[in-house]
């Protein structure tokens, strides 16, 4: 038994993203995206029978699910929270399916929202990020705290490029495609700025080899999904995303332990996700990859199966990562050019790849027919890294 | 020794670290290896990730002779904590010790842009405060 379309998208909501919105606390802003969810799936509270409500990270989640349940006024007969901080939107669409296939609901709502940067710091505030491991607080910040993750995936580009000779020039493929598919769509951050792979190469070094422009910025905003049994999502008012397969692979907290950290653990998750799905990478018709560094999602290319460990380099150079392209990559702008409400920007991807699975991204709706997404999510530093995919059809 | 050390420090160690930051104030390097796989353990915990090890407690101190090789590094620009600005730009590293564990530090006395991947490093001991001591590296020449 398994997942296997069993279960759809049937509704989300996204907040546009904006720098911060102090005035805003997390329950509002989860209230705002649950009932535009709750909407835009044409259905009403009292349908929703799991809530699964994720922590902005600064906030306690242990109670949020209680929090929502009397602010929204929707008593569900199930909850539960996904706690893989970026890898949560992704990794909730196999929680959501599989909730679902076991009988426990009928229709699942899963949010998130953030209303300012939760690591209170970065270059604005310009103090540590957030660490309530241990592992970190102990073993790391003594030696100089780095902005947000900066650092440690400015690490993983360090170790990537010693291995494979990948440098900023060919990294900066990634966020200059993906900056062309935000300057279609009104609700991304940058998208009345257009870079080239010059732009990229010459912006500041923000924690070397790693450029100011190949970094997510934080923002606040929020996004929420209702998912729905399959033989009921075809009554809703819009087209089904049905979900394939997922999967969600937690390898570590810090970097110490790794075999090689140039390697990305979503390979785990890619080839379970895929197996269930009954697809392969060449299958897939758009890409929807967690971005919070162009090398985020290099790794993530490699460990998915689109090109060979090592051979992203050239390989990147020739594909056409923009919604008209051969392989349209983050058709929103991804998180780099769309903005990163912290673990909301995990959910900017399953938000677009549901879009886009319907036809309805307007301006930077792929050119090509849409009819398999492969989405990933990551937390932390490769801490945690979830896959799935949607479909048009529920096959 | 800086009388005020105005840096973040751990001021509770956890349950299985209180005898690793004892024997750092001696300027002695410990990680944990396992009587059970052989396994080189680090950070400090009470049970061994090893595959096969299932049993709570296999884990014993060892000292390491602190000599190793930069795993990966960066180089911090733009300082986290205003604390750490006047150090700017400093390098932070993954020091792959020699006998086989790996540990986040700095590597001082060299100009950061000479800093490569593989460069062989020794511990030396910065005495913070008057009983906390961090373990930093320089080249090896």
């Amino acid at each position: 038994m398994n997942l296997r379309g069993a279960a759809a998208v049937v509704g989300i909501c996204e907040l546009k993203p904006e720098r911060e919105r102090p005035d805003r606390d997390l329950n509002s802003l989860l209230a705002e995206v649950s009932l535009g969810a709750i909407r835009d799936a044409g259905l009403r509270k009292q349908d929703i029978e799991c809530l699964i409500m994720q922590s902005n990270g600064a906030t306690d989640g242990g109670s949020l699910n209680e929090t929502m349940s009397e602010y929204l006024g929707i008593q569900p007969t199930f909850a539960a929270g996904i706690n893989a901080q970026g890898a949560s939107g992704v990794a909730g669409l196999a929680e959501a399916a599989a909730f679902i296939a076991a009988g426990l609901a009928n229709y699942v709502l899963v949010a998130t929202a953030n209303p300012v940067d939760p690591n209170a710091g970065g270059p604005r505030r310009g103090r540590a990020g957030r660490a309530a491991d241990p592992f970190t607080t102990e073993w790391q910040i003594p030696y100089g705290p780095v902005v947000g993750q900066n650092g440690y995936y400015a690490m993983i580009a360090q170790r990537h490029e010693h291995l494979y000779g990948l440098n900023v020039e060919k990294r900066a493929k990634i966020a200059v495609d993906q900056r062309i598919n935000a300057n279609h769509n009104p609700d991304a951050f940058f998208f009345d700025t257009p870079i080239t792979t010059e732009d990229v190469a010459n912006s500041r070094l923000i924690a070397d080899p790693l450029h100011l422009l190949e970094c997510v910025m934080p923002c606040s905003g929020g996004a929420a999904y209702v998912v729905a049994r399959s033989d009921l999502a075809t009554y809703l008012p819009h087209p089904p995303a049905y979900i394939l397969g997922g999967a969600c692979c937690v390898q570590r907290v810090s970097q110490m332990h790794m075999s090689d950290f140039a390697f990305a653990p979503v390979e785990r998750a890619a080839k379970k996700t895929f197996a269930m799905a009954g697809y392969g990478p060449r299958d897939m018709s758009i890409l929807e990859l967690y971005d919070s560094y162009t090398i985020t999602v290099i790794c993530e290319l490699e460990e998915s199966g689109f090109c060979a460990k090592g051979e992203a380099g050239d390989w990147l150079q020739e594909q056409d990562f923009t919604f008209r392209g051969n392989l349209p990559l983050n058709t929103h702008g991804g998180q780099m050019s769309f903005g990163q409400p912290n673990f909301a920007g995990g959910f900017s991807q399953v938000m677009e790849g549901v879009r886009q699975v319907r036809g309805e991204a307007g301006e930077h709706q792929a050119t090509k027919d849409v009819d398999l997404v492969y989405l990933t999510g990551s937390g932390g530093v490769f801490a945690v890294q979830s896959a799935a995919v949607l479909a048009r059809e529920p096959r | 020794m800086t009388k005020e050390y105005d840096k973040p420090l751990v001021e509770n160690p956890t349950y299985n670290s209180a005898e690793w930051w004892a024997a750092a104030g001696e300027h002695r390097l410990l990680y944990q290896r396992c009587t059970n796989c052989n396994r080189a353990v680090f950070p400090p915990r009470g049970s061994c990730p090893g595959p096969d090890c299932l049993v709570y407690g296999t884990l014993q101190w060892s000292e390491s002779h602190g000599a190793g090789r930069v795993f990966s590094y960066t180089v911090v620009r733009q300082p986290a904590d205003q604390r750490f600005a006047r150090h700017v730009p400093y390098v932070f590293a993954l020091i792959e010790l020699d006998e086989g564990f790996r540990l986040f530090s700095n590597v001082t006395d060299i100009d950061p842009a000479e800093v490569r991947i593989g460069q062989s490093v020794q511990v030396y001991w910065d005495d913070v405060t008057a009983d906390v001591s961090l373990p930093k590296f320089r080249i090896r020449g």
